[in-house]
């Protein structure tokens, strides 16, 4: 599962730096907290 | 007498240890080297910040497509032998990379380096499991995972010694390699025989069991992996030096590596998934404060902390997952970790 991250996100952020500029790191990877966030809550709830 | 012997075996086991983990740690210096090393060079000729994350994608793909292959490997080679070859084959692909200095020829060659080393990480993780007595064998594992951490950390900050224009980088890195060979081969003789067993574990059958972790996992895989290979593109963006760029890397593995203990404590003291929500949070504040303080020293607290948030307490968690998974498939006789 490590890799997996290691696949998607690296080709994810830099595509969103390709349209936005720099500040695209910062984005996707505060973005991609915001998803873990998420989960984490929703999990809390199901369980 | 037999107290004797015991003492003496036990002493060469902590030497085998103690060998196949000084091993890897400089084999992790290589890599961690290349990762900024190979985007700082694709940066300077004008590659997209895409097909950078793209050509570091490569890598983990050749992680995945090799770790079916190395039981094989194991079982027609031998584990040694095979373990030998992927840091020669590791320290020639290196060679490769820096000889072509092509960005559509990294791309193959990239997915080979990621094929190459793999088989070294997964058997001398196999190797300190089975070699460390059981009642001490997590802090085996953490004194392991912290040790490749160091190493990891320690690849940037090459950086700062070498640069990273011409052969030097890459010459550091191939000398790891064959470094990594040799001791190896020293060590190898004192080392257990790795059997393929018959248990069979499933990751997707671990998946609904713990889909909150696994999903962490790959998020901060991601932000780890995307920082690494775009973090250089980042600081160019604000005309940060290479040399600054690189240090910062170091601090932000460095903070990885401090903060596993305290997040740890803080998660006896409090729950697990509360320190995890206080990690995510923690580091989505990094993510809006990494622009306003690039460019001034509070960038170096920010990124030891910042990285680390995500990644440290899902690593923590999911390395032992991933250790049981393959321990189990590879040493069923072994009785579970505590």
């Amino acid at each position: 599962m490590w890799d997996v991250g290691g696949i998607l996100v690296p080709p994810l952020t830099g595509g969103v730096m390709d349209v936005i500029g720099a500040s695209g790191l910062p984005i996707t990877l505060g973005a991609i907290c915001l998803a873990l966030s998420v989960a984490t809550i929703l999990r809390r709830r199901m369980v | 007498m037999m107290n004797v012997a015991e003492a003496e075996n036990e002493k060469m086991q902590w030497a085998a240890i103690t060998g196949v983990i000084a091993t890897v740690s400089v084999f992790a210096i290589a890599q961690g080297l290349s990762y900024p090393l190979l985007s700082f060079i694709l940066q300077r000729q004008g590659i997209s910040p895409a097909i950078i994350g793209l050509s570091a994608a490569m890598t983990p793909i050749g992680f995945i497509v090799s770790s079916p292959l190395i039981p094989a490997l194991a079982r027609r080679f031998g584990a040694g032998r095979t373990a030998l070859t992927c840091a020669a084959l590791s320290a020639v692909v290196l060679a490769l990379i820096g000889w072509t200095q092509n960005v559509y020829l990294w791309f193959p060659l990239r997915f080979l380096i990621g094929v190459v080393t793999n088989p070294l990480y997964v058997l001398s993780e196999i190797w300190v499991i089975a070699l460390a007595p059981a009642s001490r064998r997590g802090r085996v594992m953490g004194v392991y995972s912290t040790v490749i951490s160091a190493g990891f950390a320690a690849g940037p900050l090459c950086l700062l010694a070498v640069g990273t224009v011409g052969w030097p980088p890459f010459l550091v890195g191939i000398f790891a390699f064959i470094f990594c060979g040799a001791c190896l081969a020293l060590v190898l003789p004192r080392l257990p025989k790795v059997d393929e067993a018959g248990h069979q574990v499933s990751v997707m059958g671990f998946m609904p069991l713990a889909w909150l972790l696994l999903s962490a996992v790959v998020l901060a895989a991601g932000f780890e992996q995307g920082v690494l290979a775009l973090l250089p593109v980042y600081g160019t963006h604000y005309g940060i030096a290479e040399a600054r760029m690189s240090a910062l890397l170091s601090a932000m593995i460095a903070g990885n590596i401090a903060m596993q203990v305290p997040l740890g404590l803080l998660a006896e003291r409090l729950t697990a998934r509360l320190v995890r929500f206080i990690c995510v949070l923690a580091t989505a504040l990094g993510c809006v404060l990494l622009p306003l303080l690039i460019e001034t020293p509070l960038i170096w607290p920010c990124v030891f902390i910042w990285a680390r948030s995500p990644t440290a307490f899902t690593r923590c968690r999911s390395s032992s997952s991933a250790s049981a998974l393959r321990v189990r498939r590879w040493l069923p006789a072994m009785p579970p970790s505590r």
